[in-house]
């Protein structure tokens, strides 16, 4: 089955990106394609690479970005939501003339359409966060 | 973007208050995008939504 994910709630303030995560993998070991996933509201703060956890912890971001290069799969931050919050990529760090990005590698920035397409072109859009 | 006329449902879930925090304003930007794509969008307020 084709899978699109929407996730709405950052890392380390609820279980949502976690269980998004751990979801995803089970659902590429069942053999399910995911077609993109999406952050949008606070999820787009999965998308920092300077948030820098304790070595035993979890680095949720890293975990994302490993899991979309082994797997190929498309992670796709809100360019509004991502704006607000402080998520920049080269592009965006440049128009807004701030002196630095801070996306993590594997992710990309683009508008609402994306999420819009994945809602139409998956089997299931599958929500996490409320 | 070729979405080659597909038209499926999509509805959103609304859970917070109109002001004080910029939830339900991303809300109703995903709501008239969706709409913009023409879907079949419709948005359901429940809990502090109903304010």
């Amino acid at each position: 089955m084709k899978l699109g994910i929407l996730i709405n709630e950052g890392p380390y303030q609820h279980q949502a990106s976690d269980t998004a995560l751990q979801y995803v993998k089970a659902a590429i070991e069942k053999g399910h394609e995911i077609y993109r996933v999406f952050f949008y509201n606070d999820g787009v703060n999965n998308a920092t690479r300077f948030a820098s956890p304790p070595q035993d912890d979890r680095n949720i971001s890293k975990e994302w970005s490993a899991l979309a290069k082994t797997h190929d799969i498309d992670l796709v931050v809100c360019v509004a939501a991502a704006q607000r919050r402080g998520i920049l990529d080269k592009g965006e760090a440049e128009r807004n003339g701030k002196d630095s990005d801070n996306i993590e590698e594997g992710f990309r920035i683009s508008g609402l359409g994306q999420l819009v397409e994945a809602g139409i072109q998956a089997d299931r859009l599958i929500t996490f966060g409320d | 973007m070729s979405e080659e006329g597909i038209v499926k449902k999509f509805m959103y879930v609304n859970r917070k208050c109109p002001y004080g925090t910029i939830y339900a304003l991303e809300s109703l930007e995903v709501v008239l995008i969706t709409a913009a794509f023409d879907q079949d969008v419709s948005l359901a307020f429940t809990d502090d939504g109903v304010y």
